[in-house]
């Protein structure tokens, strides 16, 4: 430990330096710069009003995020836990997004709002996660689906709005530049009543850290305590969302170095994290500046910050062994069961009935209609969309059954996210790319991911939670990739932006006939694991006792669920929540053995795409608005409903 | 139910009220495109995205009854295949979206924009291949003589002693567009005789830039293309950043009303008028 602490103490030092270092050489910049035009007034200005607040920010904004994390991993006994995965920061950005489009008035207010927007995450993901007691993985889980959706539909929002927006891209991903005192001052003021707030709660939480158990026996309602500790973590990062956008993974690794500092006390630690937040957000904003400098790329800060995370949560995998806690894990028993070939017929029955609806009913210049006329310039595109559904509602089955997580889903395998590279790197170098060309990006990206989560996932052994959170991290640091591109604001960006939102080109006959390849080849590949998939969700020793090989099987079973995620992600865009839904109303509809459950899911899943469809065409029409939105909402709806309903009733 | 049928039914009987159409006439899907065929004085029958159009360009003004065909980038061919068209009018923007738009009517695809390339001399040439195209040569041949005029006129009031120039679009409170040489507003520049401080940007390829790159170029004056961001004219008088730009400090700087930037002839012909108009507008 000893060694250890001197390592940090000689890192921190080194890091201090740095950071000094890179601020002169910034000042120096700025007031030569100004100098050489011969405007000194100006270069006055710019180092007091711009780069002198810009550097409290990133002192200010460090520690803030450093603060929040380091509480919201105290209450929820969580190391992953922070403004960025639990979707905190994607909540208050989402509803400032929304504000400045439709209620330019509100906008004044602008912590209020995201405190607004950052809250209703922070309860979807606690409503959602309150049965399985806060178990870590799932409140990720959640917290990164929540955090994926809602930057769905600020993307649809942006989008919907034209070209108002520069603000919102450059700012959405995260940046750090300053117009004066005054949000440093906001924000200073929000840190001193949360760090006020939680030293009163620090003795409190000190007790709470013993165990619920013990709490209760002292006297303190714990709850109560956890929930008014989670409001103050909430008000400040939504304070930070607000001045700066969204800053990833400060808050994952600030209170990482506070505990390897060796620091041992609680209030100690607490003091520790937003120090070495400060630092980190300093080091991270010079870091990017002179990169500006040097290169003239403006990387906007949070995406370089969300680049250095990625890593730092791959690094963190190995020693993350306990997010999963056995005694949580649902009981089957309580799902109720059905014959199987009754629900699916009901099932399949819905499905034509919204395939019937979705190639005829709809509206023209005159109004609603239902005829044959419209069939023809639909018939690919529901095509697709129910080949592409019905893979992601397989996958969907296949991950959670595979991770013994219900809360899982395709999208946090980081494929869907990595086609988007794909694409991205395609609409970079062939501004004028066609739709083929762009499908060859996405699946090369796609691809190239699904074999960097295997060779990571290999080297550390299939395990359920590596896994997930391998995914997760992969996810995180290509997304950082994908809004460093968006916030250029250039053609490229704005395509992106309309991928992410889900915004499908009009698709082909040969595209869906392609789609329909895939599903064929791949739900009988699925199908023929249905023993492993019965016995996985048991554990690794069960599934091993009785001869499976896991290995190779959870191999197998990626494979097959990431180029399910990968040709879909293709068709209806890389986020959407059918992934996750399908499998579970399959087995809330009493389907619980693994064939009976990926049929299931791959008919609720078409079902739930084609639908999402065609309300996102209909409800503005003529405007046709992303899949992406719609899916979100539906999905959205459902956890609400079924995770929070749930929670009451236990 | 009941409140929800009801305004179905009123939405419906909205809808209904909508003068049929007879088939045929012009679609036109890029912005650029659709001012000039109005200003060629051609009612298309269907045009893209009419409600943002008339926030962001305005002029000139679509008439009523013009079917809004939904977004430029995802046009609702369905809705279009009802009107059925003679002629669909699209730019190289929407080139990869042909084959849909070659399943309702003959496809006129016409080059506005290309990257790295002056657009003024592309915008002429589609502007007369238009006029040809919808019968309206005299009316085209007015349009670039029009422009032509507007040029000569911006030549002549531009103040003496040689003053280069900078148009900017301000994206929110520390970062500008600027508008280089193969831009709308860069090209009008350009061609009244301008220096363009900013020449060698690519408004279509970069990203916005810091306010403080302006200061560079202290002695150039600036011309402010609209819409303003979020707060507008206040939110700049409170912008000490913006009031400490030596250009802003000495007073030249003009506020212009919003234009599109990937506009036709009619938007280049409207910003040299308002350059040489002299009075700040808005």
């Amino acid at each position: 430990m000893n060694a250890l602490l001197r390592l940090t103490l000689i890192v921190a030092a080194v890091a201090i330096l740095a950071a000094l270092a890179l601020l002169n050489h910034h000042l120096l910049l700025a007031a030569v710069s100004g100098e050489a035009a011969g405007n000194r007034a100006f270069a006055a200005v710019f180092v007091a009003r711009a780069e002198l607040p810009r550097l409290a920010m990133a002192l200010i904004a460090g520690a803030a995020l450093g603060l929040a994390s380091a509480l919201l991993q105290r209450v929820l006994r969580n190391p992953l836990a922070e403004p960025a995965t639990l979707g905190l920061s994607a909540g208050a950005h989402l509803a400032l997004v929304v504000v400045a489009v439709a209620l330019p008035a509100a906008a004044d207010y602008p912590v209020a709002v995201a405190f607004l927007g950052a809250g209703a995450a922070a309860g979807l993901v606690l409503a959602a996660t309150a049965r399985r007691r806060f178990e870590p993985l799932s409140v990720i889980l959640t917290g990164m689906m929540v955090s994926l959706t809602a930057t769905a539909a600020a993307a649809a929002v942006i989008l919907a709005s034209g070209d108002y927006m520069t603000g919102l891209f450059i700012w959405g991903g995260g940046d750090l530049t300053q117009d004066g005192w005054a949000p440093v001052l906001r924000l200073a003021a929000s840190f001193a009543v949360v760090a006020v707030g939680a030293a009163a709660a620090l003795r409190p939480l000190a007790l709470l850290s013993l165990g619920d158990a013990e709490a209760k026996a002292a006297g303190l309602s714990a709850g109560v305590l956890r929930l008014m500790i989670i409001a103050l973590a909430v008000w400040l990062a939504a304070a930070t969302t607000a001045e700066i956008g969204i800053v990833g993974f400060i808050g994952l690794a600030a209170p990482l170095i506070a505990r390897l500092t060796g620091v041992r006390s609680s209030a100690g630690r607490l003091l520790a994290a937003p120090l070495a937040g400060a630092l980190l957000l300093l080091l991270a904003d010079g870091a990017v500046q002179l990169a500006g400098h040097l290169t003239g790329l403006r990387i906007p800060t949070g995406a370089a910050t969300a680049l250095i995370g990625g890593p730092l949560i791959l690094a963190l995998v190995p020693r993350i062994a306990t997010l999963t806690r056995p005694d949580v894990l649902p009981k089957a028993a309580l799902l109720p069961r059905r014959p199987a070939g009754r629900v699916l017929l009901l099932l399949t029955g819905i499905l034509a009935v919204t395939l019937l609806l979705a190639l005829t009913a709809g509206r023209d210049a005159i109004g609603w209609r239902l005829s044959l006329d419209a069939a023809p310039w639909r018939f690919a595109r529901v095509a697709l969309l129910a080949a592409a559904g019905g893979l992601i509602g397989m996958a969907g089955a296949v991950i959670q059954r595979l991770t013994a997580n219900p809360l899982a889903s395709p999208e946090v395998l980081g494929v869907g996210v990595g086609a988007g590279v794909g694409l991205a790197a395609v609409l970079l170098a062939l501004p004028l790319a066609g739709v083929a060309a762009q499908a060859a990006g996405m699946m090369a990206g796609a691809v190239l991911t699904l074999a960097l989560l295997l060779a990571f996932v290999r080297r550390h052994g299939f395990g359920a939670e590596r896994l997930l959170i391998a995914g997760i991290a992969l996810g995180a640091l290509l997304s950082s990739v994908l809004t460093s591109v968006i916030a250029t604001g250039s053609p490229a960006g704005f395509l992106l932006l309309g991928w992410i939102a889900g915004a499908a080109v009009e698709p082909s006959i040969e595209a869906a006939v392609g789609t329909a390849a895939v599903l064929a080849a791949l739900a009988p590949l699925a199908l023929l694991h249905a023993r492993a998939l019965a016995l996985l969700p048991l554990g690794e020793t069960v599934a091993r006792s009785l001869g499976l090989a896991t290995a190779r099987t959870r191999a197998g079973l990626v494979l097959i669920a990431g180029g399910a995620t990968a040709a879909s992600t293709l068709a209806i865009g890389p986020m959407s929540f059918i992934g996750l839904i399908a499998p579970h109303l399959a087995r809330t509809l009493g389907l619980q053995r693994p064939v009976a459950q990926l049929v299931g899911a791959m008919l609720a899943g078409a079902a739930l795409t084609v639908a999402a469809d065609w309300l996102a065409r209909m409800v503005a029409f003529p405007y046709q608005l992303p899949l992406g939105l719609f899916a979100a909402l539906i999905g959205g709806g459902y956890l609400v409903f079924r995770f929070a309903g749930g929670a009451r009733a236990a | 139910m009941q409140p929800t049928r009801r305004r179905f039914l009123a939405l419906m009987a909205m809808l209904a009220a909508f003068p049929a159409r007879a088939a045929g006439g012009v679609a036109v899907v890029d912005w650029a495109l659709l001012e000039t065929t109005l200003a060629l004085g051609v009612v298309p029958v269907a045009a893209a995205e009419l409600r943002q159009y008339a926030r962001v360009v305005g002029e000139p003004a679509v008439p009523e009854g013009v079917v809004d065909i939904g977004l430029r980038g995802n046009p609702n061919l369905e809705l279009l295949s009802t009107l059925a068209p003679d002629l669909v009018v699209i730019s190289n923007f929407y080139e990869y979206r042909r084959p849909g738009f070659e399943r309702i009517a003959e496809v006129l695809s016409l080059p506005v924009y290309l990257a790295g390339e002056p657009c003024l001399p592309l915008l002429r040439q589609s502007t007369q291949a238009l006029g040809r195209r919808l019968d309206r040569v005299d009316a085209a041949n007015a349009l670039l003589a029009a422009f032509d005029a507007a040029i000569a006129t911006l030549r002549e009031a531009r103040r003496p002693g040689g003053r280069p120039a900078i148009a900017v679009n301000l994206g929110d409170r520390r970062h500008v567009r600027l508008f280089g040489d193969d831009t709308l507003f860069g090209g009008v520049l350009t061609a009244a005789g301008y220096r363009n401080a900013f020449s060698d940007t690519r408004y279509s390829m970069t990203a916005p830039v810091g306010l403080e790159a302006l200061a560079r170029e202290a002695e150039a004056e600036l011309f402010v293309v609209g819409p303003l961001p979020p707060g507008g004219k206040a939110a700049l008088a409170g912008n000490a950043l913006w009031q400490a730009l030596p250009q802003v400090a000495a007073g030249r700087v003009r506020l212009l009303p919003p234009l599109d930037h990937f506009g036709g002839l009619p938007t280049a012909t409207r910003f040299a008028a308002l350059l040489a108009g002299g009075a700040p507008e808005r």
